[in-house]
């Protein structure tokens, strides 16, 4: 009785798996079976740009916007009062959505009448860079903007782990005379590692996926120079009619993909039994 | 959440609603979404006027430019198009091939019988070939036309020093006048300005127009009449190179403002109407119309429309236009009252007022149309200029219409790649031509 | 002066670098909302004369490209509501059978969502968008809704798993032994266990179904279908698109989630680690 319920049950959800999850994934790689799709990326330097721009933005971006994550913990777990305060704010940009900030920013960054130009013309008679405009800045922002926008998520969930770990630690510690560095070194870090480094998986393959921190910004722009393979494989399918080669573009992504989503399966799962 | 309060929030939600999608409409229209209301209502009003005369029930949706487009690739794909669309786009990036893969549908009852009302280019630019039957016809019909204008800022020129008599009319030395003479004349008065605002970004179509206009001034015939791709033909790269030097030459001296190679389909608008450029190169009147209502002085006093340069030659530059079209497809469920549809938006008095409620910023395909001053007094310093240069200057289709796969160039926008290639990456423009003709042996030859 | 407080004054600087670099994008944003329309280009820090209008413009529909304001915003809510209705209960139904009925491959499905889960949304957005065509279902809001639900309910699967896993069984045994259905266990007992857990995905489902740019912008197109980020985007690449009324529209869009966010933010976070990343 129970599991005829429990099947009964389940059905909503299959229904959604079938429909939403397996049907496209099918669909998605039938499309990805024309060879002509992939054929076009690998002429197309274009599409070598994107690779590249893509492990840049994994490899930098997701890196160091860990690694601040741990900085900035250490400084919201102070006790003081006003440092709650500015955490507080922190979070802003994670929880406005991100069209309006992003859209906010490129505005605030345009070479010609950004506030930000402006203030320097002002200041200096001088032009400014071109922030959106020049490959390397433009990227530079991307990344920048990416990091803004997760930053503040990633640092809270690594203030909670710091949270969980146990005073006494630090009170044996700081017996033995070990100084603040020493203390993160033997005590935070040991007792955070794995929440780290699940984080740092998870957001790797998520970052993999932001569309919006590109799209919104440059447009993957100038002439396609800081596209990821989110934004260009959007770009070919509906931009250039050539679905195909949009889907390539995806299931180009999937060798980098698969590996992190076993390895963190793993080690979501381990821990879930532990 | 108490469940109380969740279910009066999903009550609440439902009572909201949405108006079931419009499956049993008569007739689908997709309309890329106009700059007026006046435009849309237009519109809204012949459909209006269909629904009252046949009984019948159309459903109209307006979307952004950009967005007809991406819908009408995926509909098309999924077997399921609307029954009428209008985009922006179709003409240079997709019907050609559409055509050819057979799937348009003949519009040749709705033309045929009023052809006599259309102007001869018009209609050859919609003759296109399908390569199922292996020949030609119309697979779309003429909607409006248009072609990059010139336009500047006079009273920026008069704060130069500079009069309108001393714009130079051969083709370098214009471009090399506001660069060379009114930019810095400008800035040493404290301004905050670049001359050119001729953008070379690949987000959106202006610079696909403005290139192929270099193009022309300098000769260079990239396709043959047939449609053959000849551009390894050594005089003919001469002149390609030529050209491409020449549009890249603004940017590469800072003459144009640096976001121009990142420009999307508005902010070369943009630029230019807030004044921190002298001269904008856009294909339709959009940017003295947009002042219209808020700033006439800027339309009547301070913009002005001119004709492009003379060709290297000497010549008038030919001008390139690109024809808008309305598209009814092969597989669209109701074909036959989207024709009926048409043939009564076509009529002058149903199609006129739209073409106007756009401001003027399009250029008919009927001559009856033009026989108005709203397009025809010369006291207008824009409308005149685009009437002048369509009626007096040599027109071209563009060459999507001579080889049908010439509009994978404009949608992968190899020119757009070619020149980023020179101005941010530094190669040489031989270089950045060899690349852009390896890439159309592979798209254009069998 | 005190050891302490001088490590405060210290760190002054640190405070003052984050929040400019947290809160320079709003705090252009409020500037451009204030500035009148006219003076958009001028690039100031703040705008000589402050207005309102830009608002009004918003709230009255006074513009072309706003006229339908109040329907994107009704739209927004009615996808953010409908997707939180569906992942709720989809999730509670399904966590249930899992965790409570142990129906037979529980941990296999539970992996399986965990594995949509973790795909980027992005990567499947392009054969989506063809099923939603084949569905018939483009341009609908439904679509929007049907995606995010999908994207957002393996996660709310496995956050309620862990959950409810931790909260004693011993009810479920006494309901039962009073002769409980299933169904009944499940509304009376399992659904007040789990309350907490359940409003933290639902205020997930609900935010990331009102912040979806990518697939909303895919899927909706005719203006009076559209949800309000979509519209956000339609403006912004108008010809002549006033800047200042743009973001006084993204503020009046983002002040309804912040709000939400800042109201059970700790139920968030407790949520959120509880699922999405455990030491």
């Amino acid at each position: 009785m129970d599991r005829a319920w429990g099947y009964i049950l389940l059905i909503p959800y299959a229904a959604v798996f079938v429909l939403f999850v397996v049907y496209p994934i099918a669909y998605g790689i039938w499309l990805g079976s024309d060879v002509a799709g992939y054929e076009r990326l690998w002429d197309d330097p274009i599409y070598w740009r994107t690779v590249r721009n893509t492990l840049v933005f994994l490899i930098v971006g997701v890196n160091l916007k860990m690694l601040l994550a741990l900085a900035l913990s250490s400084f919201f777990v102070l006790p003081y009062w006003w440092v709650r305060v500015v955490g507080v704010l922190f979070i802003l940009p994670w929880a406005v959505p991100h069209i309006p900030s992003i859209l906010s920013i490129r505005w605030f960054l345009n070479s010609e009448w950004g506030m930000l130009n402006n203030l320097i013309w002002q200041i200096t008679g001088t032009f400014g860079p071109a922030w959106l405009s020049d490959t390397n800045y433009a990227f530079a922002c991307v990344i920048a903007v990416h990091i803004w926008k997760y930053l503040p998520f990633w640092t809270l969930i690594l203030i909670a782990g710091r949270m969980a770990i146990s005073r006494d630690l630090y009170e044996a510690a700081t017996l033995d005379g070990a100084t603040p560095w020493q203390c993160f070194q033997n005590v935070t870090f040991p007792q955070i590692r794995n929440l780290f480094i699940t984080s740092t998986l998870l957001t790797t393959i998520w970052s993999l996926g932001d569309f919006n921190s590109v799209f919104l910004l440059t447009g993957g722009g100038p002439a396609e120079r800081t596209n990821t393979l989110a934004t260009l494989g959007v770009r070919f399918a509906f931009k250039e009619a050539d679905l195909s080669a949009g889907v390539a573009t995806m299931i180009s992504g999937l060798p980098l993909l698969i590996p992190l989503v076993i390895l963190l399966l793993r080690r979501l799962n381990r821990q879930m039994a532990e | 959440m108490s469940s109380k309060v969740f279910a009066s929030a999903l009550v609440g939600a439902l009572l909201l609603g949405t108006s079931p999608a419009a499956m049993a409409a008569d007739l689908v229209i997709w309309w890329t979404k106009g700059v007026t209301e006046d435009e849309e209502n237009a519109l809204k009003a012949v459909v209006t006027k269909w629904e009252e005369q046949t009984g019948k029930t159309a459903d109209l949706s307006f979307y952004g430019s950009g967005d007809t487009e991406a819908k009408t690739i995926a509909a098309l794909e999924a077997g399921s198009p609307p029954d009428l669309t209008f985009d922006y786009a179709y003409d240079l990036a997709f019907s050609p091939t559409w055509a050819y893969e057979g799937r348009l549908a003949d519009v040749s009852d709705v033309l045929e019988p009023i052809a006599d009302q259309f102007q001869p280019s018009a209609l050859k630019s919609v003759n296109m070939l399908n390569g199922e039957t292996g020949e030609r016809s119309y697979y779309a019909i003429p909607w409006t036309q248009m072609t990059p204008h010139v336009h500047y800022w006079k009273d920026f020129l008069v704060e130069a020093g500079f009069t309108e008599e001393d714009i130079p009319n051969e083709w370098q030395a214009f471009f090399d006048f506001w660069c060379d003479e009114v930019q810095p004349a400008l800035r040493a008065k404290g301004e905050r300005i670049y001359g050119l605002g001729l953008g070379t970004g690949s987000g959106g179509n202006d610079p696909f127009f403005n290139i192929h206009i270099f193009l022309n001034a300098f000769g260079a015939e990239v396709l043959d009449a047939d449609g053959n791709l000849q551009i390894d033909d050594p005089e003919v790269r001469a002149r390609v190179i030529e050209a491409v030097d020449s549009f890249v030459k603004p940017s590469a001296e800072q003459c144009v403002p640096p976001d121009g190679v990142n420009w999307a389909g508005s902010d070369d608008n943009v630029s230019f109407i807030n004044r921190k450029n002298l001269v904008a190169f856009n294909p339709t009147l959009s940017i003295p119309a947009s002042q219209l209502k808020d700033n006439p002085e800027n339309y009547y006093e301070n913009m002005r429309t001119r004709p492009w340069p003379m060709g290297v030659d000497g010549e008038p530059t030919p001008a390139m236009v690109s024809v808008k079209q309305v598209l009814i497809f092969e597989e669209s469920p109701n074909k036959e009252n989207a024709k009926e549809f048409m043939s009564l938006l076509l009529e002058p008095e149903n199609m006129g007022p739209m073409l106007k409620g756009a401001l003027g910023r399009f250029f008919p395909v009927m001559p009856a149309l033009l026989d108005d001053p709203f397009y025809n007094d010369p006291a207008d310093p824009h409308r005149y200029a685009m009437y002048e240069q369509f009626t007096t200057v040599e027109n071209q289709p563009f060459l999507q219409t001579r080889n049908y796969r010439y509009a994978k160039v404009m949608a992968e926008q190899l020119w757009a790649k070619a020149t980023g290639r020179i101005l941010l990456d530094g190669w040489s423009t031989e270089d950045a031509i060899d690349e852009l003709a390896e890439r159309m042996h592979v798209l254009l030859d069998e | 002066m005190s050891r302490d407080v001088r490590t405060q004054l210290l760190l002054l600087p640190l405070a003052a670098i984050i929040l400019i670099w947290t809160l320079l994008p709003f705090y252009h944003m409020v500037v451009l909302s204030l500035t009148p329309r006219d003076e958009a280009f001028a690039g100031r820090l703040w705008p000589d004369q402050p207005t309102l209008e830009n608002y009004g413009t918003v709230l009255t529909q006074g513009d072309f490209y706003l006229q339908s304001f109040w329907r994107q915003l009704a739209n927004s809510v009615f996808a953010a509501v409908m997707t939180c209705a569906i992942v709720l209960s989809v999730a509670s139904f399904a966590s249930f059978a899992i965790g409570r009925l142990k129906v037979r491959f529980g941990d296999a499905v539970s992996n399986l969502a965990l594995l949509t889960y973790l795909i980027p949304a992005t990567f499947l957005a392009i054969p989506m968008y063809q099923v939603m065509a084949t569905y018939g279902l483009l341009n609908n809001i439904w679509a929007l809704i049907l995606s995010i639900a999908t994207f957002t309910t393996p996660y709310a699967i496995w956050v309620l798993r862990q959950y409810a896993d931790s909260v004693p069984f011993e009810l479920d045994e006494a309901a039962r032994v009073d002769g409980a259905a299933p169904l009944q266990i499940y509304w009376l007992v399992y659904i007040p266990l789990i309350r907490p857990a359940l409003l933290a995905i639902g205020t997930f489902a609900l935010l990331h179904a009102w912040n979806e740019y990518l697939y909303a912008f895919l899927m909706l197109s005719a203006e009076d279908q559209m949800t309000l980020p979509v519209a956000m985007g339609l403006y912004s690449r108008n010809d002549d698109a006033p800047w200042p009324v743009l973001m006084a529209l993204g503020i009046i869009y983002s002040l309804p989630p912040t709000t939400l966010y800042y109201a059970v933010r700790k139920y968030m976070v407790t949520g959120l680690t509880a699922g999405g990343v455990k030491s």
